[in-house]
């Protein structure tokens, strides 16, 4: 009797021990869970806050386009022709935001400069080569470069293919 | 460097073959050729409108394959079909006179025979608002819902008319939601693989 009794005690402790060392594993797992869980919370995290930050800062770029055309044309002629352009392609509210600018233009060799906020640059470079005409004479705005810097822009303006 | 390539140029002068060679343009079709030119390789195109399925069946007969491209402009649905089905036929061009034939039977059809859609872009910017973007959803929702090519020409008369490539592959991103990199392949690519097609080779 003694010796069934025994056995039964040892059964409990390690039916006892046993649950312990499930629970032990079950926290484990949930740990290990837990932290990959916190892992890619903050990845999501950091992946919005930077998308955040591309937004909140607008950068500028620097588009070298030419004119090919029989006339020459004044700076303010082409800018008003750029920016009547832009509203009617992609809307005033568009037109505001992205506020396409001729910095620089050089009528002796009809080139200039336009500095556009980067998130409209696509818009600007797909507009130039549909403005097909500027005071009812027709020419053709091709964009040859974009950059970053005044400087750069500048420095292409002059050199970049001359031909 | 990517070889520009124009599949629709109405008439050809000097002034336009220099304007084609400075936009970066290696190989042209061209409709009415007025001068020869130097640097750049001219094929014939021939734009094909018919009402009826006789009538194209007519137009097509005697027309040589070597060297040409044909395109047609259907005026109806069998013209459409017709043209679909018919090996002669290289492209089959959507504009504002027969868009409402381009459906989605057609496309599908096009995509069977393996059938390019042309798009005159220069023209499909002065278009009325509502025939602007009847045109846009058969492209975006039919064409591109079925990875179907899209070939982009300019359908210029004068030198003004003619597409800058770089602008040309920017608005077809911005207006038809692709991708640069398969928007390049409209001015590159899909009008090669034609041209090779026509026993001509760049």
């Amino acid at each position: 009797m003694s010796i069934d009794l025994q056995i039964l005690y040892t059964l409990i402790i390690l039916s006892l021990a046993l649950s312990v060392l499930a629970i032990i594993l079950d926290i484990s797992r949930t740990q290990v869970l837990s932290s990959k869980v916190s892992k890619l919370e903050n990845l999501v995290k950091s992946l919005f806050s930077r998308k955040e930050r591309s937004i909140k800062k607008i950068r500028k770029r620097y588009i070298v386009f030419s004119i090919i055309s029989k006339h020459r044309y004044k700076r303010i002629e082409v800018e008003e022709a750029i920016r009547r352009a832009f509203s009617e392609m992609f809307g005033e509210i568009s037109a505001a935001k992205a506020d396409p600018q001729l910095i620089y233009f050089d009528p002796s060799i009809q080139r200039g400069v336009i500095r556009v906020s980067h998130i409209y640059k696509d818009h600007v470079i797909a507009l130039l080569g549909f403005i097909r005409e500027i005071n009812g004479r027709s020419c053709l705005l091709i964009p040859i470069k974009t950059t970053g810097t005044i400087r750069k822009a500048r420095k292409i303006l002059y050199t970049l293919g001359k031909k | 460097m990517k070889i520009y390539i124009d599949l629709w140029i109405k008439s050809l002068d000097s002034k336009t073959a220099e304007i084609l060679r400075k936009l970066g343009y290696k190989a042209i079709a061209v409709e009415e050729e007025r001068e020869r030119v130097a640097d750049l390789l001219v094929i014939t195109k021939r734009v094909i409108e018919a009402n009826t399925r006789k009538e194209l069946k007519e137009k097509l007969h005697g027309i040589k394959r070597k060297h040409v491209l044909v395109s047609v402009k259907p005026l109806s649905i069998e013209a459409a079909r017709m043209a679909a089905h018919d090996s002669r036929v290289d492209t089959i061009i959507i504009d504002d006179t027969c868009y409402k034939y381009i459906d989605r039977n057609q496309i599908n059809l096009m995509k069977q025979h393996s059938k390019p859609l042309e798009l005159p872009l220069g023209r499909w910017l002065t278009y009325t608002p509502r025939k602007r973007s009847a045109i846009y959803r058969r492209v975006v929702y039919y064409l591109f819902h079925t990875k179907m090519p899209l070939i982009v020409t300019s359908c210029a008369k004068n030198w003004d008319e003619l597409l800058v490539p770089r602008s040309t592959i920017y608005l077809l991103s911005i207006a038809f939601h692709i991708p640069l990199s398969q928007a390049v392949l409209s001015l590159t690519s899909y009008p090669r693989e034609l041209i090779s097609r026509c026993g001509v080779s760049i």
